[in-house]
């Protein structure tokens, strides 16, 4: 028997790869994982999900119209969505536009850091998805349903791929709020529990950022070390009784991983490790940046270690309806920074090679003007952006009319970013199925095109 | 022209048939086994179900190439030339030239992939083949194998051993006494025996020991908190929507409860069916009764709804599919939400037969208003109740407000006499004249919208510039003094800015104009529009005009304010009530006293609020669905007439009145005896439940696509057997539980593994992991924590919404030692113990729960403070109960009992006494013990049912 922590987890890592699959009993940690290979050869590995929740402005930010700030004021030419607010009197973007990088692509002064940056960007102009009101876009974002209980984009890539480390989550949400479906946005559904995200904060808000459970705050450590290897010779004596069991077996197993994950993730969460350069180059320390630019670090150190999907949520905050001007800005200062920061850092350790950044919200926001200085929910038309391995960089795809309202040319609709994301993590969105209810389900149910002009 | 289009469709007609009465029949008998969307395994890739995949063919090319039988390989497969098919033997030449000349002529060919045919009928759906699908038969009862010799008790027993000989196994050996008393008491109550119940039992000599535990345990109200959970899962229970608009499901509690009380009362399977779709239509012969009738409908309410869809009809079309897929897969084993947009791919269900059962729910309310802009809600119903309820409820109603008026009367007359008496407190020596005293030509109209006013309301020309209305005060002076003439009225922006105003003593006058826009500066009502000396004795008037004004004139009162030599105002002394005053106020303030001690007094002693149902009602008008093409709500087919699924309809469908949304006939039919699927997918559940997987283990998919009877004379025995219990399923689960099936050991045998890895012959009894909650109450039952009794609303004083919908939550995890079954099921808050393993996902029909063995249960039971009390609070107790100076074997038995119903073994008592250490050395130490009870409950065998 091990008699220190350091024996004890060097004899589970042996443990782990000492791991039978022979004939035995089932037991639940087995098998968990949908396909055993890719499909395709994998672009990326991992991906990290920048969720702008509540539908930041498309023509405020990177969808530059002219035409626009020419008729402002003016009325809309053709009909809005039905079921808006919003008044059909253009409303030109308060914010001036200027051309960046050495591709020229146009971003708007709201997002100077981000600006900067653009030459790494795979911008889609042309976005459209299902859901007018944020219930069902931010699920039909999530879970390619905009009214069914269905896993996330972040389970089913759990199922499909399976841990690169053992010793942490698969897929990490960080700080998605409770609302607007809440826990059905980062859920497994009908996908074994195992696949659903491990929670780290709460509405935007990063908080203590840590697993649940992961420590014992009562328990001396040595002391949990006899308690844990008490219990795994319980575990073991009862086998032995009761002959093979792969409830026993799977608790045996469960135990061990704990016990190793509770030693080697806290430093995954410990963000007083990083150096002072990063953690100014984020904005570690400043009131407008200091959370979201620890909720990115976070994500970068997750990443790093090997964990597949990490999502970080601004909380909903880009909901303005009205306060467009102050709203916006303030959002803008929030993120910009710490999200310019995170694709430089990713790239500077060679990570963005083989990991996917996603930026976007759940719909982008109406040209028109709701109240003197709002804007309504736009689903019909919107602006996000790819980085990383396997995508164009300096590169912008389809559009919007002439005012930024609807997607018009090269459309790119929720499910085919989907089916997008899949195919450079080396899956066929069409192939990654799994039965339920008598139905094989896909994460893109029966739509969904990779954008293949899109990859590099 | 139209005759040649004619002719061409004549033809076309022809050459249908003719491959319906000559190719299909062929294809679906000798091809379909191995060349069809259904077979296990597609044979060369070649599809010969569908007309596409048969031309397309498989990896050798076109099976059938239209107008050219040599090129189709079809063909010469049949002919024995290329691949020599069917394997089975070459066809009749007839046959073969049938196939050739179909294939010359063009290769008509109907079958479409369902996708594409969403118009309603469709040729390719054949329901009386359907019908030939196994759970479509009508239940068949089978003669009953004879019961063996040497083993079993009954008929059940008769069928698993007649199937493990044929499958050359044999029955485990029968569990021990304490093995069979914890999975019984698990099985029926979802708790654990006490040590003393244990002791008991296995002491028990009596022949009908087991038996007798068996019945006392079906008697036990803990039975329907742990069959109700089952049915829970099914019916995606939850006390909130969830999704996009967490709304409170304040009412949904009194369908929980309907659940349990229906299985503790063995209420008929079939009656329980048709009252959880259509309760509210049954007749009722006491307030009671009704009561639970439409509570039950509750069923059709609880599932979560995209409240804030924009689209009103789609939100409509998605609640009711939400609808028609919980009541085809509860009771049915159906899944219908595919046919929503297309034919069922696998399953005899036409797109028709979804609009069909949409109708009746589109005939149903279940959404009624907002309850904020683009938010919907459902009805709010009142359930009824007993005369004597009611009457109490109204005479308490009545009563109050006849009380609360009485208090009105009395505040106002307090109000009015402290304003007299405030009245005589002038501190200024004024002449006052209100509106009502003052002199007025034309009408002028009464107003309290602005609330500073003198009097009791104060009057306006209502913009009339005409000069028709004119108003003069008239007042007397008794000193001779300075004067500040003061005006009062009511400012804003459509006043009149120039009021005239003509002001007369004797002969002197003083004309000026007044603006009624800003504010009045003095005590928020008066300006003063000038000072005057006035001889005393003389009348003073103050007139004002309302001629050439623009806006609202306003008047309200005169006042005229002494002023002194310096030109202060003068102030008097103040003046007391007189006596009668103050004593009638007195009065009154007791009288309004009592009456607020009586009005207090009768909202404690008030009756309870009369309850309210979260249920569904008939629609105002009924009517049917047209089918949505492609499932999109905006592209609208052919109107289908309200019905049930067609496959699964013994002789004629049932009959749906035009004034009815049809949803008892539809509960009727479920609830028949002829439903080929209902009491096979009940009976099912039951045996799934104690057995540990079904005899169909799919146990919400009896289509296709799910998993074939192991036993389907069993199951068809089961099904018939509860049908002629009058539906009772307590009678079930008694026949099954006394098995000797059930009673078998769950020792582990290689030999038998090898031959049936997945136990579907149940040679053993499954060791199964427990349920979520399960492990909750033994936890807390351990510390002698549990509440048995039922817990009212979990949701009580939440508001409409369970959690703000940007963030942080109005909702807080309450603490509760009830079972578990009674926590708030907040979708998006489940707890988190029940989370971690595997408690049913209330968005969902969940029949059989996934069981996963993951790190963050072990992180939980290791680190959490729930686990860590209740370990400290079971020691504290064991330790309470035993003499301080307890051996450690006596201790650790005592611990086993209580925790895992057994004695440790010898090697376990070596572990656990190292671990605690030496008593007789050391103290006893209390956090040894608490650890120790700790990694009990993290063992394996806690959490498992043996």
């Amino acid at each position: 028997m091990p008699s220190t922590r350091r024996q004890l987890l060097k004899t589970s890592l042996t443990g782990l790869a000492g791991i039978s699959v022979g004939a035995v009993a089932p037991s639940p940690l087995h098998a968990i994982t949908g396909i055993k290979a890719p499909h395709f050869e994998a672009k990326v590995k991992r991906v990290i999900f920048l969720f702008m929740h509540g539908g930041p402005s498309q023509v405020d930010t990177f969808d530059y119209k002219p035409k626009l700030q020419q008729d402002d004021g003016k009325e809309l030419p053709f009909e809005t969505a039905s079921n808006i607010d919003a008044k059909k009197r253009l409303m030109k973007s308060p914010w001036a536009f200027r051309q960046h990088g050495e591709c020229g692509q146009w971003v708007s002064e709201l997002l100077p850091h981000t600006a900067k940056v653009v030459d790494d960007l795979c911008i889609i102009h042309s976005m459209h998805s299902r859901g007018q009101s944020h219930g069902q876009a931010v699920s039909m974002l999530h879970t390619g349903s905009d009214n069914l209980v269905r896993p996330s984009v972040g389970a089913w890539i759990s199922y499909a791929l399976g841990p690169l480390n053992p010793n942490l989550p698969i897929f990490v949400s960080i700080s998605p709020s409770p609302g607007h479906g809440g826990p059905r946005n980062y859920g497994n559904a009908f996908l074994p529990a195992i696949h659903q995200a491990t929670v780290v904060g709460n509405s935007g808000a990063l908080g203590s950022a840590t697993i649940k459970n992961l420590q014992n705050t009562r328990t001396d450590p040595d002391r949990q070390q006899e308690q844990i290897e008490l219990l795994q010779a319980l575990n073991k004596e009862r086998l032995q009784t009761i002959g093979d069991d792969g409830l026993t077996r799977g608790a045996i197993d469960s135990v061990d991983l704990a016990n190793r994950m509770q030693q080697v993730a806290p430093e995954a969460f410990d963000l007083s490790q990083e150096p002072d350069h990063i953690n100014k180059a984020y904005g570690v320390g400043e009131k407008a940046t200091d959370n979201y630019a620890r909720q990115c670090i976070l994500a970068r150190r997750l990443v790093e270690r090997g964990v597949r999907y990490v999502e970080v949520s601004t909380g909903n905050k880009w909901d303005q309806h009205s306060k467009l001007k102050s709203g916006h800005e303030k959002n803008s200062l929030m993120t910009d920074r710490p999200v310019a920061a995170l694709l430089n850092d990713l790239k500077s350790r060679g990570l963005l090679d083989d990991t996917l950044v996603v930026w976007g919200g759940e719909f982008g926001r109406t040209p028109v003007a709701q109240g003197s200085d709002g804007r309504d929910h736009n689903p019909q038309g919107f602006t996000y952006w790819l980085a990383g391995g396997g995508v164009k960089q300096g590169f912008a795809y389809g559009s919007t009319d002439e005012y930024g309202y609807y997607s018009v040319s090269d459309r790119v609709h929720m499910h085919d970013l989907h089916a997008t994301i899949l195919y450079l993590l080396g899956m066929d969105h069409q192939r990654l199925t799994y039965r339920y209810a008598g139905r094989d389900f896909r994460l893109t149910d029966i739509y969904g095109n990779v954008v293949h002009d899109l990859l590099v | 022209m139209s005759t040649s289009v004619s002719v061409q469709a004549e033809d076309d007609d022809a050459k249908l048939l003719f491959f319906e009465q000559k190719i299909r029949p062929v294809l679906i008998k000798h091809c379909y086994e191995c060349h069809s969307e259904e077979s296990e395994k597609l044979s060369g890739m070649l599809q010969l179900d569908l007309a596409k995949t048969t031309r397309t063919g498989g990896e050798s090319g076109p099976a059938v190439v239209p107008g050219k039988p040599d090129d189709s390989l079809l063909l010469a497969a049949l002919k024995y030339e290329t691949y020599e098919m069917p394997p089975s033997g070459r066809l009749a030449p007839s046959v073969v030239a049938d196939f050739e000349k179909w294939i010359r002529d063009g290769a008509v060919d109907p079958r479409t992939d369902g996708a594409v045919v969403a118009s309603g009928g469709s040729a390719d759906i054949d329901i009386e083949r359907g019908r030939k699908f196994w759970a479509f038969r009508p239940l068949q009862r089978t003669e009953t194998p004879q019961i063996d010799p040497q083993w079993g008790n009954g008929t059940i027993d008769a069928f698993i051993f007649d199937a493990l000989r044929s499958n050359a196994l044999s029955p485990s050996a029968k569990a021990s006494r304490r093995v069979l008393i914890r999975r019984l008491y698990y099985d029926l109550t979802g708790l654990p025996p006490t040590t003393e119940e244990v002791e008991r039992f296995v002491a028990d000599d009596a022949p009908d020991a087991y038996q007798n535990l068996v019945d006392k345990l079906l008697q036990s109200d803990q039975f329907g908190v742990q069959w109700g959970r089952h049915w829970m899962d099914v019916v995606r229970y939850a006390d909130s929507n969830g999704a996009d608009f967490n709304a409170t499901f304040h009412n949904a509690w009194r369908y929980r409860d309907y659940i349990v009380d229906s299985f503790n009362n063995d209420k008929p399977f079939n009656q329980f069916v048709i009252e959880q779709i259509a309760g509210d239509l049954l007749p009722a012969d006491t307030p009671t009764e009704a009561r639970e009738q439409i509570i039950a409908t509750g069923f059709l309410m609880v599932g979560t709804k995209m409240l804030s869809e924009r689209d009103k009809l789609k939100l409509t079309m998605d609640v009711i599919d939400e609808q028609i897929n919980v009541v085809g897969q509860a009771f049915m084993g159906m899944t219908l939400g595919c046919a929503r947009c297309h034919d069922h791919k696998y399953d005899p269900i036409p797109t028709r037969d979804y609009y069909a059962l949409a109708g009746i729910f589109q005939s149903t309310r279940t959404l009624q208003g907002e309850s904020q802009k683009y938010v919907s809600t459902w009805p709010k119903r009142t359930l009824p109740v007993s005369a004597l309820r009611l009457e109490e409820h109204q005479q308490h109603t009545e009563a109050l407000a006849s009380l609360e008026t009485e208090k009105k009367k009395v505040d106002v007359s307090i109000q009015q006499l402290q304003k007299e008496i405030d009245g005589m407190l002038p501190q200024l020596k004024a002449l006052l004249v209100d509106d009502t005293e003052a002199t007025k030509t034309g009408v002028w109209k009464s107003s309290k919208l602005y609330p500073h006013f003198v009097g009791e309301s104060y009057i306006h020309n209502d913009q009339d510039n005409s000069g028709e209305r004119t108003i003069t005060f008239r007042t007397v002076p008794s000193s001779a003094a300075t004067y500040d003439i003061q005006l009062s009225y009511s400012p804003g922006s459509s006043r009149a800015a120039k009021v005239p105003i003509t002001i007369t003593q004797g002969d002197v006058e003083l004309q000026l104009t007044m603006n009624q826009q800003p504010n009045p500066p003095i005590e928020q009502k008066f300006v003063s529009v000038g000072t005057s000396p006035f001889q005393a004795d003389i009348p003073v008037t103050v007139t004002m005009d309302t001629k050439g004004t623009e806006g609202f004139v306003i008047a309200d009162s005169l006042r005229l304010v002494e002023l002194d030599e310096q030109g202060e105002p003068v102030v008097l002394e103040p003046v007391k009530p007189a006596p009668a005053i103050t004593e009638k106020l007195a009065g009154l303030k007791t009288a309004q006293a009592t009456f607020a001690k009586q009005i207090a007094d009768l909202k404690k002693n008030a009756p309870a609020e009369l309850p309210q149902a979260f249920a569904v009602e008939e629609a105002e008008t009924i009517v049917n669905s047209q089918i949505n093409v492609r499932g999109e709500h905006t592209n609208l087919g052919a109107e289908v007439p309200r019905g049930v699924l067609q496959v699964a309809t013994v002789g004629q469908p049932p009959q749906i009145d035009d004034s009815q949304s049809g949803r008892l006939a539809l509960a009727r039919w479920i609830a028949s005896p002829d439903n080929p699927l209902t009491a096979r997918v009940m009976a099912n559940r039951i045996w799934h439940h104690l057995i540990g997987q079904g005899i169909v283990a799919s146990v919400d998919n009896f289509g296709t696509l799910g998993n074939r009877p192991t036993h389907p004379e069993l199951l068809d025995y089961l099904a018939t057997d509860l049908i002629s219990n009058d539906w009772s399923i307590k009678t079930l689960v008694r026949q099954i539980v006394l098995s000797e099936t059930y009673q078998q050991a769950s020792q582990w045998n290689e030999k038998a593994f090898e031959v049936d890895p997945d136990n579907r012959f149940v040679w053993r009894m499954p060791r199964r992991r427990m349920t979520a909650e399960s492990i909750r109450d033994s936890l807390l039952t351990a510390s002698s924590e549990l509440d048995l009794t039922p817990a009212p609303s979990p949701v009580a004083g939440l508001g409409t919404l369970v959690t703000n919908s940007s963030g942080g939550g109005s909702f807080a995890n309450r603490q509760s030692n009830h079972r578990s079954v009674y926590l708030a099921r907040i979708r998006s808050a489940t707890p988190e113990i029940l989370t971690l393993f595997d408690v049913a996902n209330p968005g969902l029909v969940t029949g059989r729960r996934s069981v996963s063995t993951v790190p963050a249960q072990a992180l939980y039971l290791l680190n959490s403070p729930f686990v860590m009390e209740r370990a400290e609070k079971t020691a504290i107790r064991i330790l309470e109960n035993l003499p301080s100076q307890v051996d450690n074997s006596k201790l650790l038995n005592t611990i086993y009992m209580h925790l895992l119903s057994r004695k440790p073994t010898e090697a376990e008592l070596a572990l656990g006494t190292k671990f605690l250490g030496d008593p007789a050395k050391t103290e006893r130490e209390q956090l040894k013990v608490q650890l120790l009870i700790q990694t009990l409950f993290a063992t394996a065998e806690f959490r498992t049912i043996d």
